[in-house]
């Protein structure tokens, strides 16, 4: 995955109203409509559209194209991709060691293997 | 519903052994000067005039990572414990992700004899809480099921 395109799920996931919508549609199993998706939240129906806008634009749900309901449904692509972000973060760790591992050599001017 | 909107932890524990003595390993750690040279992560770099640290329970950590693209990246947060030479923690107020809303990271020096020391790094991470499911094995094939469901 792009990294502009992991910006925008993340930009998209940084709201927690946004987030909360989305696990309502991962509850669902099937398509719900904005004035549905509205009725938990605090918001008005315009409100909540403004979310669903970024939530398509950040390709996290499509929407059906009925001219008045344009149910939303979830796209878990990106979804998967957050997780396997997430993941990096040991990957990132384990990068950290093996540059203090090589540190630590050189400090005690030895040459060879990482550890 | 936005404010009952829970945090959840996410656990990554990593081990590692080093050919250096534990007194060693702990300086490297925890010097500034010498936190530069490898905090990293890969790609970035965390540079000497960034880098704050207070080296007490409740003192400053905070580093400031520069990605490649010139985009600084700080992480501001407090030391917890400091055992030296046995034991470190530090706490991040702030991170890099959105999702990602504070995490703790415990480092533990063992002494293995020989001039060799074994590393154990927890790192605990505060998340959205939806973060934690997605990140389990079982999450992507049950939205693979949700998939093929709405498809069908």
């Amino acid at each position: 995955m792009e990294t502009d395109q992991l910006s925008l799920t993340f930009a998209a996931l940084a709201d927690p109203t946004r987030r909360a919508i989305l696990a309502r549609l991962a509850d669902d199993d099937d398509e719900v409509t904005v004035n549905e998706l509205a009725q938990p939240f605090p918001l008005s129906v315009q409100a909540v559209s403004k979310h669903l806008k970024v939530l398509e634009r950040a390709g996290l749900i499509t929407r059906g194209r009925a001219a008045q309901r344009r149910p939303s449904r979830l796209e878990s692509a990106p979804l998967r991709d957050v997780a396997d972000w997430l993941e990096r973060y040991r990957e990132i760790w384990e990068g950290r060691l093996d540059r203090l591992a090589r540190r630590l050599e050189d400090i005690q001017g030895k040459a060879g293997g990482n550890e | 519903m936005s404010d009952q909107f829970e945090m959840a932890e996410h656990t990554i524990v990593i081990e590692r052994e080093l050919d250096a003595p534990r007194e060693l390993v702990w300086r490297v750690w925890t010097d500034p000067d010498e936190v530069a040279r490898w905090w990293g992560p890969e790609h970035f770099t965390t540079p000497r005039e960034k880098i704050e640290f207070d080296l007490r329970p409740g003192g400053a950590c905070r580093m400031t990572m520069v990605g490649p693209d010139g985009v600084e990246y700080a992480n501001d947060g407090h030391f917890g414990i400091v055992e030296p030479p046995e034991r470190l923690s530090f706490a991040q107020e702030t991170t890099d992700n959105p999702m990602i809303e504070s995490g703790e990271t415990t480092v533990e020096f063992i002494d293995l004899g020989g001039a060799r020391t074994k590393l154990v790094v927890t790192s605990r991470m505060i998340c959205a809480e939806e973060l934690i499911p997605m990140a389990h094995a079982g999450w992507s094939s049950q939205l693979d099921k949700l998939e093929v469901l709405l498809a069908g």
